[in-house]
């Protein structure tokens, strides 16, 4: 059961920073673009500045989020972590990860009601082009929801660890170390 | 009373190892709970997750981190280096000056310390082990060089520094030039006087000749184009610093292909890389941003300009109070961390005092290049360590002196505050 959770965990976010990865090649594709349609052609593209900000960068982040914690990307301070005993380690990364995936899960719930709302009334962004405003906020949920999917996992198997007795799932070493 | 125990709940989460994103989200979290309830922090959580990402001007930070991996992929740092040795390996401690040479022209097309930190172990270090230099020597001067991506424009920290003291990047970025250039110059001087003390930890290179010379500077073009396409549009205001971090990365890019070391393999795992020092730093915002939030309801910054303006002592002691609990802070924690957490506070203080914030970025960055190698957390002196399998206590040992030397630098720019203000003041 864990090994095909965790299986289907890394599929999803396999697929999630792909797309993440596709929106940061893109941030970098139109702005180069863009100067140069702007200098060149003088014919700057006018979307740009609305689809970067509004869609790619939401995009670049939140769908990268829960692959990042996997890749234990997100850097730590670790001052006291290589004197405290594993078990005590455990106990803060359990708590941490609890709490990080209600916040995450609020955010995705509270995004996911204003994006249902935003979605039925047809409610756009007015700029050069009408922005549909549900799609950052879909983007949203699905990164948190992604996120506290992957915290949950790590709730239960440090809980697990700590029941056992022994290694469900490694302790994250520092990005720093 | 909330508030002391609300700092002291984020500092024992970042104690234990919790990423520093997350401690700062956990503890804002529950101090808007404890002053507003459900109500306040959902309120909050309608807004920030979104508005903290949805910025154009945010582009800067994931596009010149990109361009640090495409650089790193296109193998321009090693040509520099080779360069810079050509021209000065026979100099007394000139593998030590090619270094610092090498550090910063990295630095000019990367914003990244540990990326210049890891690729200068990588290239200088066998090099001057090789030549029979001091092991502590080698790798002092290498973590120290490493530190000069942080100042030398493009500068992530400087970027990051303007987004959250809404001030302009671009006279930030022209601001860290001639300070680059000074820490620069302050390592080569130290190189020199250590080798002066001690003429067998640094033995020369070999002689070159002016056409080997000359020749070295062909494989130099890239950095030169590079270096053009960012600094260059920035000054001349033909792109903004947003633009030129899309332009640089692209212009890395095109280079690595060039140069034949791009596959599509390359390019996906380099991608990925900044994808996710990208999405660690924006937590980090994210974080920052809800617990800033809670700092500002409760009104404890206002209270601590109040607090520290009726001080009846001279405004420069306060600013060197200031400066040395960053110096401190950045002995155990990473410089983007303590950007988040302090200038929020420290600015408006710096601000009250009549000095400029400008001035100040640049000054907090130097002296958070200090804290990239000094123990216990000193990033840079870790990469090196790993990069180059030394004990990291050689390198802790070995990047003393520099330490001394930026601190003497430090007390120069602040007396000369020109010598940050000039370039600015010319745009």
């Amino acid at each position: 059961m864990i090994d095909l959770s965790r299986t289907w965990m890394v599929r999803l976010e396999r697929i999630s920073r792909l797309i993440a990865a596709a929106c940061l090649v893109a941030v970098m594709l139109i702005v180069v673009t863009d100067v140069g349609a702007r200098y060149l052609l003088n014919a700057p593209m006018t979307w740009s500045y609305d689809v970067i900000g509004m869609y790619l960068m939401p995009a670049l982040f939140y769908l990268s989020l829960s692959d990042t914690l996997a890749d234990n990307h997100h850097i730590a301070v670790d001052l006291l972590r290589p004197r405290m005993p594993a078990a005590l380690i455990r106990v803060f990364e359990l708590l941490g990860s609890l709490t990080m995936a209600g916040v995450f899960l609020m955010i995705a719930w509270i995004y996911g009601g204003s994006g249902i709302d935003k979605f039925n009334s047809g409610a756009v962004v007015m700029s050069t082009v009408e922005w549909p405003s549900w799609i950052p906020d879909a983007i949203v949920v699905v990164g948190s929801i992604t996120i506290s999917l992957r915290l949950l996992g790590q709730f239960i198997g440090h809980t697990l660890s700590l029941v056992l007795g022994r290694s469900v799932i490694d302790i994250p070493a520092s990005v720093e170390h | 009373m909330v508030p002391i125990l609300i700092v002291v709940l984020m500092l024992v989460l970042l104690g234990a190892g919790i990423p520093v994103g997350f401690a700062l989200a956990l503890a804002g979290a529950a101090g808007l709970l404890s002053i507003g309830g459900t109500g306040l922090l959902a309120g909050i959580l309608s807004t920030t997750p979104l508005s903290t990402v949805s910025s154009y001007e945010l582009i800067s930070i994931p596009m010149f981190i990109l361009m640090a991996e495409f650089v790193i992929l296109s193998g321009i740092a090693e040509h520099l280096f080779r360069s810079a040795a050509t021209w000065v390996g026979r100099v007394p401690g000139g593998l030590g000056i090619a270094t610092a040479l090498s550090g910063a022209g990295f630095g000019a097309i990367s914003g990244s310390s540990t990326a210049a930190a890891a690729t200068l172990s990588a290239t200088s270090i066998p090099a001057m082990l090789h030549q029979g230099y001091e092991p502590k020597m080698a790798c002092g001067v290498v973590a120290i060089s490493g530190t000069l991506a942080m100042l030398i424009p493009p500068s992530i920290a400087l970027i990051l520094y303007g987004i959250i003291a809404e001030v302009s990047i671009g006279k930030l970025l022209i601001g860290g030039v001639i300070p680059g250039i000074l820490v620069t110059i302050t390592i080569a001087l130290t190189v020199l006087y250590l080798v002066w003390r001690h003429p067998d930890h640094a033995p020369r290179g070999p002689r070159y000749t002016m056409r080997e010379k000359f020749a070295s500077l062909r494989k130099v073009w890239p950095m030169l184009v590079l270096l053009g396409s960012v600094t260059g549009v920035i000054y001349t205001g033909v792109a903004t610093p947003t633009e030129a971090s899309a332009i640089g990365a692209f212009g890395a890019l095109v280079i690595a292909a060039v140069l034949g070391r791009m596959t599509l393999a390359n390019f996906y795992a380099a991608s990925l890389r900044a994808l996710r020092s990208t999405c660690m730093i924006f937590m980090i915002l994210l974080g920052a941003h809800i617990f800033g939030y809670y700092f500002a309801l409760t009104g404890v910054t206002q209270e601590l300009v109040r607090w520290v303006s009726e001080f009846d002592v001279p405004a420069w002691w306060i600013l060197l109070i200031i400066l040395t609990i960053i110096l401190l802070l950045g002995c155990f924690m990473d410089q983007i961390a303590i950007l988040v957490l302090t200038v929020p506070v420290v600015l408006p203080i710096i601000t009250k005092l009549g000095y400029d914030p400008i001035w100040f970025g640049v000054l907090m960055i130097v002296v958070g290049e200090v804290g990239m190698v000094t123990p216990p957390v000193g990033l840079n002196a870790f990469v090196v360590a790993r990069y180059a399998h030394r004990p990291l206590s050689e390198v802790f040992i070995g990047v003393w002196p520099h330490v001394v030397a930026h601190l003497l630098l430090i007390g120069l720019l602040v007396a000369f505050p020109i010598l940050v203000m000039w370039l600015p003041s010319k745009m």
